[in-house]
């Protein structure tokens, strides 16, 4: 009931959101006023006083670069307003970068009408600020009339040649005795915007050259705020987590520890112990020390910002899913893939408890590939993810038709994976009913995977062709009763699919395939491999019309012949990428060198058993 | 009418006026004084790293102004990527530059303001550093290892994942 009057008047929930956050704002709550400001938002893009707030209580939090992100999009939405600027350059000066916050207030002096009451302060700020940093011939050019150009040339001129803004952190400048210019004598801002091109890996090794850059690199924040240990996998420590993710503090945007199995509970209770209000992203997998419990701490100290969460491969729990659905409230991508603990308890309790009922969850895609979840779970997320793009069950045996019927809730469903579910129940439904309340539910569903379904027919996919439109990938290897009318069905209505993976599917033939390569001008990608009836006929067709194809499996296909499979080499449109025509017995040797030939750039695999 | 600059050691280089302009600092002090025709003095820039300069001003005097990225660009605070560099960018920073002659330009794009340049000398520079090790890189920059060993130790099991494996 309070999503529909929200849905039918957006300002006024918007205008109630707003004095709530202001409340909260005169308390000095700024986490809770920022978690109800990132609900008005999602429900109101484009309100810059949603924004002016929130920039506001991120401030106050020390969450600069958010209050940036913030700034910025009020300078987007409307350049001549002063807030975005005014908060900017307050960011800047925070983060003691006066010459950026310098440039915004000459920016934002151009851009705001003189008439606005608050272009006062702009030009206040913009007169005071260049005061304090024209006494350090600085990296930003003096933008100043012509007087001061002369002077500062005359100043500079009897100083050193390369003068510079703070070096407490690296050698003193000018030439050294040798008279020759070294990478120290650079001043610390081109070190710093050099230190902005390194990856994590190569600045934390650079760390390792000399005291200067070791605390030169160390006090620059901005250079931590995306900590992706990427391949640093078994080899990160609790300690090198713990060093990185200190030094940036609030700042902290993004902690990725991807297959990082020597982080333990100890480890990660250590840095929850502060608040992260600028952390987007939190991702750590392949792990079986830490507990479903201590992410579950973790959710509540990182969770209010948190966009997308990932733990996959790991000992999250029933207790990490509830403290993750009622902690994170501006969680858009949850992965939880291969967490076998993960039941539905997890969903029930969040669907029964009393957090629910206050906010509304604004997941968008959910991984439970591999969970021990079945069709309550998937019920709780159709009634509480109204805006949710995407769900993979794959490998959940316990999802049946009814998570079908259920999903058909989700009017903004775009992927759904269900391979390895178990489509023969409920007996009271047959799954061709359930793919049409899906189909009618879900137009804009694009990509569809139910693979080794032997109860899919051609009638629901010709449900899935008809009302969605848009699909783009459908993933149905290995499902026996699909046929010719199933493709024909595809290759009418569908003309923008992409990848249509068929293999195995032994009621096919060249019927089929032709009337779904032809007029397809998207399709790059078909597996109708391991088929007996497909023939030459369908390998000119692909090599004629299939314009857009670059990656086709005719495996075990033993009707195909070399002469048919060469006519790939000159095919019209873009050149093959990858051809597999393993195992087909009519290929012969002779016919796979000369193709290897024809197509050098190809990836051709043609192995015979 | 050509813009005439005066490089430290008195060369003097008449230039096109947009390519001048290149140049923030003197785009903006033409703006502001107009063209007098008189010489522009650079007392931080030699004349044969000007000449280097004036050669990138002059390839890219036809490429759109960044002023109007300026709005977007002062919020960019994050990690770049160093790896986009264009052809003759690429070959204008190899072209027998050695490493002073590489900050030599770097300085003097940071002090005439040509934001593109500052940037290709510091994804330069970045490209220099990637794949050495802290041993390479201060061989490579001549910087002095101030460590004591136990501190280079302790800093060596710290950083132990971001080595190469």
């Amino acid at each position: 009931m309070r999503e529909e009057m929200q849905n039918e008047n957006p300002s006024r929930a918007t205008a109630s959101l707003l004095r709530t956050a202001v409340a909260l704002l005169k308390r000095r709550d700024f986490a809770a006023a920022i978690a109800v400001l990132t609900r008005a938002i999602s429900a109101e893009t484009s309100n810059i006083e949603l924004y002016d707030r929130r920039a506001l209580a991120r401030l106050n939090m020390g969450a600069l670069e958010e209050a940036l992100c913030d700034a910025e999009k009020m300078v987007l939405l409307d350049p001549a307003n002063p807030k975005g600027y005014l908060i900017a350059g307050k960011a800047f000066l925070m983060m003691g970068k006066e010459e950026h916050a310098h440039r915004i207030y000459k920016i934002a002096s151009r851009k705001v009408p003189p008439s606005n009451p608050r272009y006062q302060d702009i030009s206040k700020m913009y007169r005071e600020i260049p005061r304090s940093i024209s006494n350090l011939v600085s990296v930003v050019s003096p933008r100043e009339p012509i007087q001061r150009f002369r002077e500062d040339q005359a100043i500079s001129a009897k100083r050193s040649r390369h003068s510079s803004m703070d070096r407490t952190n690296l050698k003193p400048p000018g030439k050294n005795p040798k008279g020759t210019l070294e990478f120290k004598d650079l001043p610390v801002e081109i070190f710093n915007a050099v230190c902005a091109y390194l990856p994590l890996r190569i600045l934390v090794r650079c760390t390792g050259v000399c005291k200067g850059w070791r605390t030169g690199i160390h006090s620059n924040k901005l250079l931590w705020t995306d900590l992706d240990f990427n391949a640093g996998g078994r080899r990160v420590t609790n300690h090198a987590m713990h060093l990185l993710v200190t030094i940036a503090g609030t700042l902290l945007k993004k902690l990725v520890l991807r297959n990082c199995p020597t982080i333990t509970n100890f480890g990660l209770k250590k840095i929850a112990k502060q608040q992260y209000g600028s952390l987007l992203r939190f991702e750590l997998s392949g792990n079986s020390q830490v507990s479903g419990a201590t992410f579950a701490t973790i959710c509540k100290s990182m969770g209010p910002s948190l966009v997308k969460l990932s733990l996959t491969s790991t000992k999250a729990d029933d207790a990490t899913v509830q403290c993750i659905l009622e902690c994170c409230r501006s969680l858009r991508h949850l992965d939880l893939a291969h967490c076998s603990n993960v039941t539905d308890i997890g969903f029930e309790r969040f669907a029964n408890s009393k957090t629910k009922q206050r906010f509304s969850l604004i997941l968008e895609s959910v991984n439970l590939t591999g969970c021990r979840v079945s069709d309550r779970t998937s019920s709780v997320l159709a009634a509480s993810c109204p805006a949710l793009r995407s769900l993979q069950v794959i490998s959940c045996q316990a999802i049946t038709k009814r998570t079908v019927v259920n999903l058909s809730n989700c009017h903004n469903l775009e992927h759904l994976g269900l391979t390895g579910s178990d489509m023969r129940q409920p007996a009271g439904i047959t799954l061709d009913d359930a793919l049409l309340a899906l189909s009618e539910g879900c137009p804009s569903l694009s990509s569809f995977s139910l693979s080794s379904c032997p109860q899919i027919t051609d009638i629901g996919i010709s449900y899935l062709a008809g009302f969605c439109a848009e699909l783009q990938v459908i993933h149905l290897t290995q499902c026996a009763h699909i046929g010719d009318s199933a493709l024909i069905s595809l290759g009418k209505a569908c003309r923008a699919l992409r990848i249509a993976l068929f293999g195995t599917c032994q009621k096919i033939t060249d019927e089929g395939v032709v009337a779904l390569v032809e007029g397809q001008l998207t399709l790059h990608r078909l597996d109708i491999s391991n088929n007996p009836n497909v023939s030459d006929k369908t390998v000119r067709v692909l090599a004629r019309r299939g314009v857009a194809m670059t990656d086709i499996n005719l495996s075990y296909c033993i009707r195909i012949t070399g002469s048919a499979v060469y006519d790939l080499s000159s095919k019209e449109g873009k050149p093959l990428e990858i051809l597999k025509i393993d195992n087909c017995a009519r290929i012969h040797s002779d016919t796979v060198s000369l193709l290897r030939k024809a197509i050098p750039t190809a990836r051709i695999s043609a192995s015979f058993r | 009418m050509p813009v005439i600059l005066q490089a430290s050691d008195g060369q003097q280089f008449p230039i096109e006026k947009n390519v001048a302009e290149r140049s923030m600092l003197l785009k903006n002090m033409l703006e502001d004084v107009g063209d007098a025709g008189d010489p522009i003095p650079l007392p931080n820039v030699s004349g044969s790293i000007l000449k280097n300069v004036i050669e990138y001003c002059e390839h890219h005097k036809d490429d759109p102004h960044f002023a109007a990225e300026e709005d977007k660009e002062v919020f960019e605070s994050s990690r770049k990527k160093p790896d986009d560099i264009d052809e003759w960018d690429a070959n204008f920073m190899k072209a027998g530059k050695g490493n002073e002659e590489l900050f030599e330009i770097i300085l003097a794009a940071n002090y005439l303001d040509i934001k593109p340049l500052l940037d290709l000398g510091c994804k330069t520079v970045a490209n220099m550093i990637k794949g050495k090790t802290p041993e390479q890189i201060r061989e490579m920059f001549n910087i002095e290892n101030d460590f004591t060993p136990e501190e280079e130790d302790q800093i060596r099991r710290e950083n132990e994942w971001a080595a190469d494996a």
